[in-house]
């Protein structure tokens, strides 16, 4: 003979139903978001910096660089994404930068825009200058995605 | 049903311990097994996943599936919740362990790269933790009815 579940019994498998359900659909916008925000990121990379995705500019006053990279982020995704661009500061070369962060909600675009300056500067260290930079792109409030670059390369290219 | 009030034999708890070991040595042994070769394969270093080896992998398998086996022979029994509350800790703590508390480095084609999902981590043990409340709950729901001889002992 079958017994009536009792009432814990009932709420446990109520609240394993919710577990499971609140899983499947964050695992499931998750995963749609990470792959519309991930294709937009992609197609901004691999357009290069001619596109207006990203564009880049060094200027060469005396010893001084200033180097200004725009970056436009489309977020196609269902949750907002998060871009910051920060570099070390370094005595040596007076490097420095503004470290931008954007907040892009779904469906909108923005851009980044990212100035560094180099206070001890000269055509010689241009070639193999390695400036350690950081790129965060963040699925808010799920993950979040660090890359280390070397941001010496925007400026060996583009000088004025 | 956790605690079948009905009649549980010895022939069914061979079967349904067979068939558990068959599912959980794919899902917890094999599955990894291809996954982790998979993955270190993309890497230029495998060394830059220090916390995850393949004898790590064997270990929590052998444990999880040991567990989830031993539960199943031991079901209807009142000594199957321990089994089962274990097999669901060291299912947490697996997927813990191998994600590396939600953060993993790696360093592949000359970048380093930082992936941080702790919310994620949380969402995906968040079952096996429940699990782990939710039997011993359900067993002291139930009357003690699963403490009950069974039938092969009467």
């Amino acid at each position: 003979m079958k017994r009536e579940p009792s009432p814990l019994g009932n709420s446990l498998r109520s609240v394993a139903l919710v577990i499971t359900l609140v899983s499947f659909v964050t695992f499931s916008t998750i995963g749609y978001s990470a792959y519309a925000d991930l294709t937009n990121v992609l197609n901004t990379v691999h357009s290069g910096a001619s596109s207006p995705a990203i564009s880049s500019r060094t200027v060469i006053q005396g010893s001084a660089a200033n180097v200004y990279l725009n970056v436009t982020l489309e977020n196609g995704g269902l949750y907002p994404v998060a871009l910051s661009l920060s570099c070390s500061p370094s005595a040596g070369s007076g490097t420095s930068c503004n470290s931008p962060t954007i907040n892009v909600m779904p469906g909108q675009s923005q851009t980044l825009h990212f100035v560094m300056t180099l206070q001890n500067y000269s055509q010689s260290l241009a070639d193999g200058l390695q400036i350690d930079g950081q790129v965060q792109v963040s699925l808010e409030p799920f993950a979040s995605v660090n890359v280390s670059v070397n941001l010496g390369s925007l400026i060996s290219g583009g000088a004025q | 049903m956790m605690f079948d009030e009905g009649r549980i034999t010895w022939r069914r708890r061979i079967y349904r311990g067979a068939l558990v070991l068959v599912v959980n040595v794919l899902f917890w042994i094999v599955i990894p097994w291809f996954l982790y070769g998979a993955f270190s394969s993309l890497l230029v270093s495998p060394s830059t996943l220090p916390y995850i080896s393949l004898a790590s992998i064997y270990a929590f398998g052998a444990i999880i599936t040991g567990l989830q086996v031993i539960r199943a022979l031991t079901e209807g029994m009142g000594i199957s919740v321990f089994f089962e509350t274990g097999s669901y800790i060291a299912i947490a703590y697996y997927i813990y362990f191998v994600l590396n508390a939600g953060v993993i480095s790696l360093s592949a084609s000359g970048f380093g790269i930082t992936l941080s999902f702790q919310p994620l981590l949380y969402l995906l043990i968040l079952p096996a933790l429940f699990g782990a409340v939710r039997a011993p709950l359900s067993y002291l729901s139930q009357e003690h009815e699963a403490a009950r001889p069974s039938p092969d002992f009467v």
